[in-house]
């Protein structure tokens, strides 16, 4: 075991050789080694360590395959097939996903679409809006009715209408005809104001006087537009002339002003003279 | 060519046959242990044989106290029973054995350092000069023809002992072991040059030990 075969560029001199060779033969001379009972003890272990081992293997087969080295058929197959099962399990998710969950996912041509709606309409909206900040400003300081602010918003579209002196009726139309009735839109909910008036026993004067100046706006845009009867004319027409006859049935007092006459229809009218006239001689 | 490893089942419960059969002795080691894996006992029986007086020397060596010495050489072979299926073909098996000794005897000098230190500050120099410790007390009463051989074995088992530690790793693994100077660096792990130095050292310094204790010039 001197080991200048194995050493291919360490060699040993003369004199290390015979120290070498001396110690090589003391060894083999003395048997010097381990005591019989050590062997035994050290060959129990490994026995006892192999069945340990082997009832472990026949547990698991994993563990069988570690330490023999030798993958077995069945193990051989699960990383064949690993990777593409794989890819089809994810694939099929992916699928099934996207059937069951149609609905949210965006399709291109959607997205076109809404953008283009988006584009038409709230550029008009924003505008607006920005238009109407100090009305909602004047609106919270005043506290009042929603009416009032229907009110102020169309007077205030009135001026801007009588200011700008259009030219052309197509853009009298334009501006006349879509700025108000976005600023009625947003500012005042129409069925809450219908509502709110048929809720409502009785309208205070001030209101009814509001709502007969929304009327006549509305009117004159009309005129304006040269449009047919808007329904919704209409309906307030019917509202204010039913709180001006309850008003008038409640208040003998109360004078019919041309206010309020020149926004109702000539029927309205004729009808509110006679409940006047039957009242005066009750009265 | 490489030889195929020969799965045995249950080998732990087979018949007893001869160890020295011809088929394990021509075994390296490398397919025994992984012959002991599969579960050949006979496989870790050849390879203990062939392994156990070198490793047995070299803790005797080491440690001056023989039942601490194979304490520490049944604990290394436990080691190897139970980390035989982590023992990866690509490392040499001697290599592998004699790294898990050497850790063992470090950690062993480490734990007593009363010891280490005795053992560092009586053998710190690399350079081994003769001196008159060396020195055999009967040599002065004896003649020089007289020395017999086992005198001379006893001379130099004392010398070995008297190296200092480094030199001595080096030269119990060259020669108990058979490593080679890059497979002593790998065990001790220092540089090809470190081991190469450390061994002309440790045979120089035996080489002054004998002819001060025999008054023969080797």
């Amino acid at each position: 075991m001197s080991g200048d075969n194995k050493n291919e560029i360490f060699t040993l001199l003369t004199h290390e050789k015979k120290i070498s060779d001396l110690y090589q033969n003391n060894k083999e001379e003395q048997f010097e080694g381990p005591s019989a009972k050590i062997d035994a003890r050290v060959m129990a272990i490994a026995k006892l360590q192999l069945s340990d081992n082997h009832h472990l293997m026949t547990k698991d087969p994993m563990l069988k395959q570690q330490t023999t080295g030798y993958p077995s058929t069945q193990s051989k197959l699960k990383k064949a097939w690993q990777w593409p099962l794989s890819l089809v399990a994810s694939v099929g998710i992916l699928g099934v996903l996207f059937i069951t969950q149609n609905k949210y996912f965006i399709h291109p041509t959607d997205v076109i679409a809404k953008d283009a709606g988006i584009l038409n309409e709230p550029v008009m909206r924003t505008a607006d809006i920005s238009m109407l900040e100090p009305l909602t400003e004047e609106v919270v300081a005043e506290q009042s009715f929603p009416v009032m602010q229907v009110a102020a918003s169309a007077q205030r579209a009135e001026g801007q209408l009588e200011k700008k002196h259009i030219t052309t009726l197509t853009m009298k139309t334009m501006s006349v005809s879509q700025k108000p009735k976005i600023l009625m839109d947003q500012i005042l909910d129409k069925s809450m104001l219908e509502d709110n008036s048929a809720k409502t026993s009785s309208m205070s004067l001030s209101d009814m006087s509001k709502l007969a100046e929304l009327l006549k706006l509305e009117l004159a845009i009309l005129k304006m537009s040269e449009r047919d009867t808007d329904s919704s004319i209409a309906k307030k027409q019917q509202t204010l002339f039913q709180h001006l006859t309850q008003y008038q049935k409640n208040s003998a007092e109360f004078e019919m002003t041309e206010k309020y006459l020149s926004v109702l229809t000539e029927k309205q009218v004729q009808q509110l003279k006679s409940f006047s006239a039957e009242a005066a001689p009750e009265n | 060519m490489k030889q195929s490893v020969k799965p045995k089942v249950n080998y732990a419960e087979s018949e007893p046959c001869t160890p020295d059969s011809a088929d394990y002795q021509q075994q390296t080691d490398t397919i025994l242990i992984q012959q002991y894996v599969a579960g050949d006992l006979l496989a870790f029986e050849t390879l203990y044989n062939r392994h156990k007086g070198g490793l047995y020397r070299y803790f005797m060596r080491h440690i001056s106290e023989a039942s601490l010495a194979e304490d520490l050489y049944q604990e290394i072979w436990n080691k190897v029973i139970v980390q035989a299926k982590h023992y990866k073909a690509s490392a040499k098996f001697t290599t592998w054995l004699y790294t898990l000794a050497h850790h063992k005897l470090v950690d062993h000098v480490r734990h007593l350092s009363v010891v280490n230190k005795v053992v560092v500050t009586s053998h710190n120099a690399e350079s081994f000069e003769g001196s008159e410790a060396f020195k055999d007390p009967h040599m002065d009463n004896e003649p020089e023809g007289q020395f017999t051989s086992t005198r001379i074995a006893e001379s130099l088992k004392q010398c070995i002992s008297q190296l200092p530690q480094a030199q001595k790793d080096s030269f119990l693994l060259k020669e108990e072991a058979g490593l080679s100077v890059n497979d002593i660096a790998t065990v001790l792990n220092t540089s090809f040059e470190a081991s190469k130095s450390r061994l002309r050292y440790a045979y120089e310094n035996l080489r002054q030990c004998l002819h001060v204790k025999t008054g023969r010039v080797m």
